[in-house]
């Protein structure tokens, strides 16, 4: 009789277990959700935000944004038809300056909204992507953000963030082809290392 | 002053005409295909798409140069007195102003919306319209979104002439204007006839050119800072804006994110592709 009890207490507290992990925690809102209020968090947190400390809490910050946020993917789809065109070692080092690049923009657009409320509307999920809206509110206006994401063997991942009916990923894309046509690739490079020195000192 | 009327009245329509045979010659060419090949759901996977037609601008030299120029005048001009004016006017004020300015915008909106076939938000709009105009006082508050949840139903004749499928045309930088196409031009010579603001420059040129004015330096008040900060993201800022205005417009012809969009998540169909790519290249 106890051996039933233990089993059926087991059993139920791994089915809840099961059942609270696939209804709550894996789904896309809730993953976007999570990852923004942790990066919310430690922009709020109070130490952290000490002018020395700054470094420190970027830092943090962008091991958090590198769970939810697929920045190879992101480089990927930036760079398009000239992403095939590129060594390995390329690649890795541009997704290194556009990770940088990106979280930069995405930090700097996070912060400029602190303050505001932000509603998660609803997800819609299609096999294996996922867009998910949610809107800043702040002072009467709107600012809806929407996020794309992709299911990956390490779970959901935002390959592209939409602010204002924008699509960031197409924004760069249409740039990259531009400069790389006129500078080529060095100078792209160039232009992107120019940009994350001047994001690193603004801080 | 009948005749200043008349000549200006001739003046558009002269506009519009020789606009309208330039669109359809460029169609023709090929360059108004853009709307087409956004729509193309493989469009977002582009990984081996070897041309984008997103990119077309055959006058970039000549958009070029009016970029900076509206660059210059940004900063120079616009930015300048936005500041002081900011600075002196309540933003609670502001707002009003631009209430009062999408107001006067009412008529073409209520036409656009007939024109496309939305009665419904024709009559959103027109009630928005008597709402504002009326318990608004002229339009300076929304009563009609605050007080009845009517949401603005933002069309415009570049957008009708879409979805009657006529291409974007040529990219066009208009000097003060900004970022525009042959089609949204045509749209905007076309609108600019249902607003009454045309009126007031027939009669009287330079209360029309400083109420143009008053309307940007109040608009760029409420925000100060995005274009700047828009710009140091950028790569090529030019091709930044020029992109953001095509998403922009093609979001406003689908009626991107409300309850009108028919395409909203159309793109979520290729996701195999994307996948299979992915593991290729992992």
């Amino acid at each position: 009789m106890k051996k039933i009890l233990i089993i059926l207490t087991s059993a139920v507290l791994i089915l809840g277990y099961v059942h609270s992990g696939f209804s709550s925690r894996s789904e896309p809102i809730d993953l976007v959700k999570e990852t923004i209020d942790r990066i919310l968090k430690l922009l709020e947190d109070e130490t952290l935000s000490r002018p020395e400390m700054r470094k420190e809490q970027k830092k943090q910050i962008l091991s958090v944004v590198k769970t939810r946020f697929d920045f190879r993917e992101m480089s990927k789809r930036s760079m398009a038809r000239h992403w095939k065109k590129r060594q390995p070692e390329d690649h890795d080092y541009f997704v290194e300056l556009f990770s940088k690049l990106l979280m930069n923009r995405y930090v700097c657009r996070v912060e400029s909204n602190s303050g505001s409320e932000i509603l998660y509307k609803k997800q819609i999920i299609k096999i294996d992507k996922a867009v998910v809206y949610t809107v800043a509110l702040k002072n009467n206006t709107e600012i809806p953000l929407v996020y794309k994401l992709l299911k990956t063997e390490t779970g959901w991942m935002v390959y592209d963030v939409v602010i204002e009916g924008i699509s960031l990923i197409q924004n760069y894309r249409t740039q990259f082809t531009s400069v790389i046509k006129r500078e080529k690739y060095a100078g792209l490079i160039k232009k992107m290392e120019e940009k994350v020195a001047k994001g690193e000192d603004a801080n | 002053m009948q005749t200043k009327y008349f000549f200006l009245i001739t003046f558009r329509i002269t506009i519009f005409l020789f606009l309208v045979s330039f669109s359809a010659c460029s169609t023709t060419n090929g360059t108004g295909n853009t709307l087409v090949g956004r729509n193309d759901p493989t469009m977002e996977n582009f990984i081996d798409t070897e041309t984008t037609t997103d990119e077309a601008d055959p006058l970039e030299c000549v958009n070029r140069a009016f970029y900076h120029f509206n660059d210059m005048l940004y900063f120079r001009l616009i930015k300048p007195v936005a500041t002081v004016f900011s600075k002196i006017i309540p933003k609670d004020f502001r707002v009003c102003i631009s209430n009062a300015f999408n107001n006067l915008m009412g008529p073409v909106r209520i036409t656009n919306n007939l024109l496309q076939g939305k009665f419904k938000n024709s009559g959103i709009e027109t009630a928005r319209l008597l709402i504002n105009t009326t318990a608004g006082v002229a339009g300076l508050g929304d009563p009609a979104k605050i007080e009845f949840g009517l949401i603005p139903k933002k069309e415009d004749l570049g957008q009708t002439l879409a979805t009657y499928g006529i291409g974007e045309g040529v990219y066009l930088f208009w000097p003060i204007i900004g970022p525009s196409n042959l089609r949204d031009t045509v749209g905007l010579v076309g609108d600019s006839m249902l607003n009454p603001l045309t009126y007031l420059s027939a009669s009287d040129t330079s209360a029309a050119v400083g109420t143009y004015f008053g309307n940007t330096v109040n608009k760029t008040s409420l925000t100060l800072g995005d274009y700047e900060r828009f710009k140091e993201e950028s790569f090529d800022h030019y091709v930044a804006i020029r992109d953001a205005y095509r998403q922009h417009r093609h979001n406003r012809i689908i009626d991107a994110g409300t309850e009108e969009d028919p395409l909203m998540f159309s793109h979520l169909n290729e996701s195999v592709v994307v996948s299979s790519n992915k593991q290729v290249q992992n």
